[in-house]
């Protein structure tokens, strides 16, 4: 695999070689850039130029890479550069990556890289503490590619119950506001039912009378099968009235609802041309203007940086061997001195760090506007397309009012038609009732004014339907019944369904990766004893004559710190990453004792080539027979 | 009177089966999920009425 790396800390431009598979060194002494390589190639493996968060990751403090313009001499990209590029291609792998001051890294960790365990501490003792336990099941859950899956589900799950449980809230109080109206219905009914069964009798009666009297009979049957047409026609009629009512209150029901939309859309439309107003105030003629300052000043910088680059190789050279042969830079003269170089050397810097912090401040309020300029043409866009929505529901609004008035001529039509044939119906039967007429007539006057008044009490029950999840269900217990004792614990029992199997999944990564650990504190011998347990907690503990003692992260020396960190992200790799093609090792070495030593390197290039990756170690000692990319 | 245990177990049933075949070969929406819930009650509550 071929590294080439630019900008990066120290390192101007290198190119380095290391194997395909198993093992390589990197091999020099303290300072002289072995962390800057490692750095470099867990940047490179890890950086995302489309994502444009700006908070600094966890993984960028831990990585030393972070890319505060504030705190450049802490970052990845060398003092003076704009960008580092980092190249990486072999046979699994090819990352270039061009990482800018303000790009961002991927939201996931940067696997596999062990960082020196001085700035790697942060993340034992986040590993080791047990109030972060959900951390660790988190983190292992990105292993798993059915865990996300099933999590959507729940979530799903959730968001239907909750959005449910307001709708059976809604239909209980509907069907409380129908019950006292429905609660009259009924009583009247039932004082009707009364009263026919009166009017029934007493014709009963006449009839009875008629067939006695052959003078009589012929008129009553005739009459009875006038009233049989009539009474057939009103129940038909009955029947259109009351699809005719049902069709009004359908149509009431999408008038409220469109009136609804329109009102919200208006309100939004508003809230929208007030941003916008707001955002019309800032001038934006500006960025053009600001773009060319910056380029200006970026210019200046690039010859202030030149000469500051050069300056400080001459006080190098002044403190060196050869001093007596070095000349000015600036103006050729051979009479110079380390302390005025170093003198001008830091005016430049000085000079830099103004230009560096001028460069920042417009570049945010490049940004700032830009920002402003992106979210005009935002709203603008939204505001058209409220604007096309809402002309759309006032003209279906419109149309559904037609409809509406159209119903309700039909249905006072019909209505009449059905008021007349009563009447007359009623006419007829007096005609042959003889000496009842009066009691007759007095019926018919209460079961019409009944029958009224229970019209005029349906007509104010208020709901009939309600909307859940997009289907129509009529207002009633029955409804309330499904969705309430049906429908929402079938949602939980979905919910506790893909819960068990989340927690199956968790338990068979938690399972695989303590054998995967286990195997390796094996196979180098470690005297520690490593593993999650089922809370989740990653738990280190160490044989004593008294039996194991958990070790408290606060005490853990080097050496555990150090086995803890190899063991934990060599097991990780090989469990749930075993084609991933490399695994960085930074300053972790130097923690092991000599016997140790000789035994990681062993399994790592052994491990490195089971797994066909590359495990790039960093060493101090002298003294290796392994592939080794040596710095000076 | 219709059987909310019935619904219940039925909806439940239904929908794990429907959406454990579909979510073994791909990550599913949310939007999609929901439809599938959704078709499965629409499904039951009709056949029970």
């Amino acid at each position: 695999m071929k590294v080439d790396i630019e900008n990066v800390q120290c390192i101007v431009r290198s190119s380095y070689e290391f194997p395909d598979s198993g093992l390589a060194l990197i091999y020099g002494d303290n300072s002289v850039g072995k962390s800057s390589i490692i750095r470099a190639i867990a940047a490179a493996i890890s950086y995302d130029d489309s994502n444009r968060d700006s908070r600094i990751s966890e993984e960028q403090k831990l990585l030393g890479i972070l890319q505060d313009d504030t705190k450049s001499s802490l970052g990845l990209i060398r003092l003076g550069s704009d960008a580092a590029k980092i190249k990486l291609k072999g046979d699994l792998i090819d990352e270039t990556a061009i990482i800018t001051r303000n790009g961002r890294f991927k939201g996931s960790n940067p696997r596999f890289v062990i960082t020196n365990v001085l700035s790697d501490v942060s993340w034992i003792i986040r590993i080791l503490t047990r109030t972060t336990s959900e951390k660790i099941s988190d983190y292992l859950k990105g292993f798993n590619e059915m865990i996300p899956r099933y999590d959507d589900i729940v979530d799903q799950a959730r968001d239907m119950k909750k959005e449910l449980l307001v709708k059976i809230q809604e239909l209980n109080r509907m069907i409380k506001e129908n019950a006292e109206t429905q609660r009259k219905i009924n009583e009247k009914k039932k004082t009707l039912e009364e009263k026919r069964q009166l009017q029934k009798a007493l014709q009963e009666k006449i009839n009875e009378e008629a067939r006695k009297d052959p003078n009589r009979e012929k008129l009553v049957l005739e009459i009875n099968s006038q009233v049989a047409k009539m009474n057939s026609s009103i129940g038909d009629l009955s029947g259109v009235i009351e699809r005719l009512l049902e069709r009004k209150r359908n149509e009431g029901l999408q008038i409220d609802q469109l009136k609804n939309d329109i009102e919200q859309s208006e309100r939004k439309l508003e809230s929208f041309k007030k941003s916008l107003e707001e955002y019309n105030k800032t001038d934006l003629n500006n960025i053009p203007k600001i773009e060319e300052e910056i380029e200006v000043f970026k210019k200046e910088r690039y010859k202030e940086q030149f000469l500051y680059d050069i300056l400080e190789r001459t006080y190098a050279m002044l403190e060196g061997e050869h001093s007596d042969k070095v000349l000015c830079p600036l103006c050729g003269s051979s009479e110079i001195n380390s302390e005025q170089i170093k003198r001008i050397a830091d005016e430049k810097d000085k000079a830099i760090r103004v230009l560096d912090s001028k460069i920042s401040e417009l570049t945010r309020k490049l940004g700032t506007l830009k920002e402003i300029n992106k979210r005009k043409e935002f709203l603008s866009q939204q505001i058209s397309g409220i604007e096309i929505y809402l002309n759309r529901n006032k003209d279906d609004l419109k149309q559904y009012i037609q409809d509406l008035a159209e119903i309700e001529r039909e249905l006072k039509e019909k209505e009449e038609q059905k008021a007349d044939l009563i009447r007359q119906r009623d006419e007829l039967i007096l005609v042959i009732s003889g000496d009842n007429t009066d009691k007759i007539k007095a019926l018919q006057g209460e079961i019409k004014s009944l029958e009224s008044e229970i019209k005029d009490l349906e007509i104010n029950k208020k709901y009939s339907q309600i909307n859940i999840f997009g289907s129509s269900y009529p207002v009633e217990s029955l409804t309330l019944d499904i969705f309430d004792k049906g429908v929402m614990p079938a949602l939980s029992d979905i919910e506790s369904h893909f819960l068990e199997l989340i927690e199956t999944e968790k338990n068979k990564l938690r399972e695989e990766f303590n054998k995967s650990i286990k195997g390796i504190l094996k196979e180098m011998s470690f005297d520690l004893d490593i593993y999650v347990d089922a809370d989740f907690n990653i738990i280190a503990r160490k044989k004593t004559d008294n039996g194991y003692r958990i070790l408290e992260t606060q005490n853990l020396s080097r050496s555990e710190q150090a086995t803890i960190a190899l063991t934990l992200q060599l097991a990780l790799a090989n469990v749930y990453a075993p084609n991933y093609p490399l695994i960085l090792c930074d300053g972790i070495y130097e923690y092991f004792d000599e016997e140790r030593r000789d035994k990681i390197l062993a399994f790592a290039n052994e491990f490195g080539k089971k797994h066909n990756c590359t495990i790039i170690i960093t060493v101090v000692k002298k003294g290796m027979d392994r592939p080794v990319v040596r710095l000076p | 009177m219709t059987d909310t245990q019935v619904i219940r177990k039925k909806i439940s049933q239904n929908c794990i089966k429907s959406i454990e075949e579909k979510i073994k070969k791909n990550r599913l929406t949310p939007e999609e999920i929901q439809n599938m819930v959704i078709s499965e009650i629409t499904k039951v509550i009709k056949e029970e009425n």
